[in-house]
């Protein structure tokens, strides 16, 4: 191999071994940051669906139909919260507060 | 950002997990492993299905490396036959080739999955070296299945929490990739006997 060859190599060496190392800190970031928490606490999102919610709440579908009020004609299906938010005019933040509210409060009951 | 294109796989279900497996196998940069946690996700809660869901992704990329083969053919072999008749490169390009004939196969099933990174890569590199078609589709199947299995699965497990469930894939197939590209190049400049 030509010098000019090897010192490309070196190079190219020095920066995989760069993204290897920042990498390396990412994961171990996530890794020591991950609270091991079941998904009880995670927030909703705009993006998740009646059934998602249930999912991670780990309460019966039905309860977080009720929660939100929808027919039961199966149209809150595939539809998302940011989706029915919308479409009642309120902000996101305040239907997943209120769904919360009404989840933890049927749980109870 | 990532809450608008999580919006559409309800919506779109498998075909938006397709249209995602696909182009990241031509090394397009889209969020795939995003988007294939929501589908498990998804599966998990009961809107979607896994024979959609999984089929889906599976579809898409086996398709997306069918693709990225024909491109490294089409483009690629005269290249390296025209870098092969040269003198001074013909002993590398019969080396490269002999090394994708003996290991060209186990290549393609890891970068399917455990390096899944350099996945696009090798399917350019395997189109324009002459690797035989039906080795390359029979390992990449082997391959995208295992890919597509582990990215559901964690999905449908970890539902809540797939935006720290991607950022740990992505950096893990980052160390493996770039340690595996780091070790292979040190191995180049260190092992070869000089001059």
């Amino acid at each position: 191999m030509t010098p000019k060859g090897r010192s490309w190599l070196k190079l190219a060496f020095v920066v995989a071994l760069g993204l290897t190392l920042m990498f390396g800190v990412k994961l171990s970031r996530h890794l020591i940051g991950w609270d091991g928490q079941a998904d009880m606490s995670a927030s909703l999102e705009s993006w998740m669906t009646p059934r998602y919610v249930a999912r991670i709440r780990e309460v019966p579908p039905e309860a977080v139909a009720e929660a939100l009020d929808l027919a039961r004609d199966g149209s809150g299906r595939r539809i998302t919260l940011g989706e029915i938010a919308q479409a009642r005019g309120v902000t996101f933040d305040e239907l997943s507060r209120t769904l919360d509210l009404r989840i933890q409060e049927g749980t109870v009951r | 950002m990532s809450a608008d294109l999580l919006a559409l796989v309800p919506l779109y279900g498998a075909w938006v997990i397709l249209l995602t497996t696909f182009l990241s196998c031509l090394a397009v940069p889209v969020p795939t492993s995003l988007i294939m946690l929501a589908g498990g996700g998804f599966v998990a809660s009961g809107d979607l299905s896994l024979l959609h869901v999984g089929g889906g992704a599976l579809l898409g990329a086996v398709l997306g490396d069918q693709a990225g083969f024909l491109i490294g053919r089409r483009g690629g072999s005269g290249l390296v036959t025209r870098l092969g008749r040269r003198p001074s490169r013909a002993a590398v390009v019969g080396r490269a080739r002999a090394a994708l004939a003996r290991w060209g196969g186990v290549s393609v099933f890891l970068s399917r999955w455990l390096f899944s990174p350099l996945g696009p890569y090798v399917n350019f590199v395997g189109g324009a070296g002459g690797l035989p078609w039906r080795v390359f589709s029979i390992w990449s199947v082997a391959g995208e299945s295992i890919w597509v299995t582990i990215y559901v699965s964690l999905g449908a497990s970890f539902a809540g929490r797939l935006d720290q469930i991607a950022e740990i894939a992505t950096s893990t197939a980052g160390v493996l990739a770039a340690g595996l590209v780091t070790l292979g190049l040190g191995w180049l400049i260190w092992r070869r006997p000089r001059g």
